[in-house]
């Protein structure tokens, strides 16, 4: 890992939730340059909201979320702008436009926001496209690509302006053992050859202890972070039954049993 | 199956009523307690034991030898009601160990349901409320965020010339036929339905008048926007409104993307566009209807084309098609702000589509009525 001392995103206390629900709270982490991070937890234990919140779809109810040292919700105009170009984000199912073809996907930021003209642009595209193995389909239009697909063209997307942070929601969701391998692949490649920092939501084993280099793992019934760390060292170490029960999948789950007993 | 003597066949069900003392009941069942002996016997079982007064009441499962779900749930219920009503005890024996779970009295579900419950007719009323009130703040916004983005109209890679032509094409160039065969029947109706009382007054010829004035300042724009509003309103809500539910709205906010710029102002600047020319045609293929009528009343073209030239002038063409831009405004505007306003949920983009329909066609009904009081007044 390229070494840089400052954390890239530092969250600070934060109470994350949709209009009077509280869904976490007092969440604090930082992720590092050019880590591969992942935020784990249950279903319903609020990652995508916490991912939300990170990347200032919703403002946090308290708290604060720094990305390279700047709020994004306190910020208007042409710094918000500048700010959000310094990150991509792959949605759960690619979120590609419709109505345009791959290529035009990945050029809209480009388009957008560059002033470089069309061929300069065109070939930026298939630079992206050609990281992720994608030059092949860059004219078919989204509904004719397949979920893998799909999901790697959102990556090209998200990188088209070179963000130093790339958020990936559920990236194996939907997806078969191999394409979600290859997917896992590509994110660990992508994190070396460009130094780009990966922050994931997920709760694939495969891709944890594959890719992760440090994780936190959420608990939807305290709303708090119950672990974080290296995966492999907290499969081998916690004692906390829910860590164990989360990257062992084994027993009984702590949460039902203990809602045997009322 | 024979059995002896008095002994109850096991697939009958039976109940027994034995008031005991001054304030116990004993309820003896035998039998298949399932969905289909339950709904045989749960009234007459309720109905005596209505009319008798308790404060205990001791159920006997012991002899029941088939259990379901209706039968555990009958209980349940029974004892519900007679700890509800009486406020008497409720003892069940024999019930199977496997059914006891669900026989547990919900502790805290009471206390949350009522949380959930609506608030009555006045919280409705109030919730309604606040929703509408929400409602025209947030379409208030929209007007401003849509004004302030109308400078992206002349930011070529924002305003994406080939997507605006895509939209022009299908709520124009598309619309084309439906938009004929309507006028041209408006046309040939309004022709009929005046010709035979104007015929009482020898005065079919007037028939000209109405179709041109009726056409060009009424017929035309409102039948063209109600059209557009049925297939471009909705058309734009569907879209915008799969768009939010595939998080493409979210992919565009978080590149730091305007929607409204991006999006919205192409389709509204097409409905602005749009509309007056399908108007336009609107009217002409409306005349032909009505033109049609009077030469085969028997009227020679000459005369019908000068009666329709005093009677129609440059500015009523001028009223009609500035309402049927207002209109185009209006429909696109609302099918926008209705789709970008979907919720989650595979139902939503559907009531979106719906949404804009109604509201784009009571907004033209509006406007219309608005446009006649100011026109009347200004003498147009």
């Amino acid at each position: 890992m390229i070494a840089s001392s400052d954390p890239v995103i530092q969250i600070r206390n934060l109470r994350a939730g949709y209009g009077e629900t509280v869904i976490l709270d007092q969440i604090s982490f930082s992720v590092n340059c050019g880590e591969i991070f992942a935020i784990l937890g249950g279903s319903g234990s609020g990652k995508s909201t916490l991912l939300k919140h990170i990347i200032g779809l919703y403002p946090p109810r308290a708290g604060e979320v720094l990305i390279e040292g700047k709020n994004l919700v306190a910020l208007e105009g042409r710094e918000r702008t500048q700010l959000l170009q310094r990150f991509g984000v792959m949605y759960q199912n690619g979120a590609l436009f419709g109505s345009m073809t791959v290529r035009e996907n990945v050029r809209v930021p480009l388009d957008v926001f560059t002033d470089l003209p069309l061929k300069i642009r065109n070939a930026i595209v298939d630079a992206k496209l050609a990281q992720v193995d994608l030059l092949a389909a860059a004219e078919k239009m989204p509904s004719e690509l397949s979920g893998g697909m799909r999901k790697r063209a959102a990556i090209a997307r998200a990188m088209a302006l070179d963000p130093a942070i790339v958020f990936l929601d559920e990236p194996s969701a939907g997806l078969d053992p191999v394409s979600s391998a290859d997917l896992d692949n590509l994110i660990k490649r992508l994190a070396k050859e460009f130094t780009i920092t990966f922050v994931m939501v997920t709760h694939e084993l495969e891709s944890i202890f594959g890719i992760a280099d440090r994780v936190i793992l959420l608990d939807g019934r305290t709303k708090r972070i119950i672990a974080e760390g290296d995966p492999r060292t907290l499969r081998d170490t916690s004692t906390n039954p829910l860590v164990q029960h989360f990257f062992r999948r084994e027993g009984k789950s702590p949460e039902l049993s203990e809602n045997r007993e009322p | 199956m024979a059995q002896k003597g008095l002994s109850n066949p096991p697939d009958l069900f039976r109940f027994e009523i034995v008031p005991e003392g001054s304030d116990t009941v004993r309820l003896r069942l035998t039998g298949p307690l399932d969905a289909e002996s339950v709904s045989r016997f749960w009234r007459p079982m309720e109905r005596r034991l209505g009319k008798l007064r308790f404060q205990r009441l001791q159920i006997e499962a012991g002899e029941v030898n088939r259990w379901d779900s209706a039968g555990v749930a009958f209980l349940h219920q029974l004892r519900r009601e007679a700890e509800g009503r009486f406020r008497a005890e409720v003892h069940i024996d024999g019930l199977p160990p496997e059914w006891e779970r669900s026989l547990k009295p919900p502790a805290s579900t009471a206390r949350e349901k009522s949380a959930a419950e609506p608030a009555g007719l006045i919280g409705t009323i109030g919730q309604t409320a606040i929703e509408e009130a929400t409602l025209l703040v947030d379409a208030l916004a929209f007007l401003g965020r849509l004004t302030q983005g109308l400078g992206a109209a002349f930011h070529p890679r924002l305003f994406r010339p080939r997507e605006f032509l895509r939209i022009f094409e299908s709520a124009g160039v598309d619309a084309l036929p439906i938009v004929s065969l309507i006028s041209f029947l408006i046309g040939l109706v309004i022709a009929f339905e005046s010709a035979r009382p104007l015929a009482t007054f020898g005065a079919q010829i007037f028939i000209a008048n109405m179709i041109g004035l009726l056409m060009v300042r009424e017929m035309g724009p409102i039948m063209t926007a109600i059209l557009l509003a049925g297939r471009s309103g909705s058309a734009f809500a569907a879209e915008l409104g799969t768009m939010k539910v595939n998080e493409e709205l979210d992919a565009l906010e978080t590149m730091g993307i305007d929607p409204i710029r991006f999006l919205v102002i192409q389709r509204v600047i097409a409905g602005v566009i749009v509309t007056p020319l399908l108007t336009i045609y609107s009217i002409f293929v409306g005349i032909l209807g009505g033109v049609l009528v009077m030469i085969g009343l028997g009227y020679p073209l000459e005369a019908i084309y000068h009666q329709m030239d005093a009677a129609v002038h440059i500015h009523d063409i001028f009223v009609g098609v500035s309402k049927a831009a207002v209109f185009g405004l209006l429909i696109s505007a609302s099918g926008c702000f209705l789709g970008l306003r979907t919720r989650q949920g595979p139902a939503a983009v559907g009531a979106s589509a719906t949404g804009a329909v109604v509201t784009g066609i009571l907004l033209i009904i509006v406007a219309d009525s608005v446009f006649s009081v100011l026109l009347y007044l200004l003498n147009l």
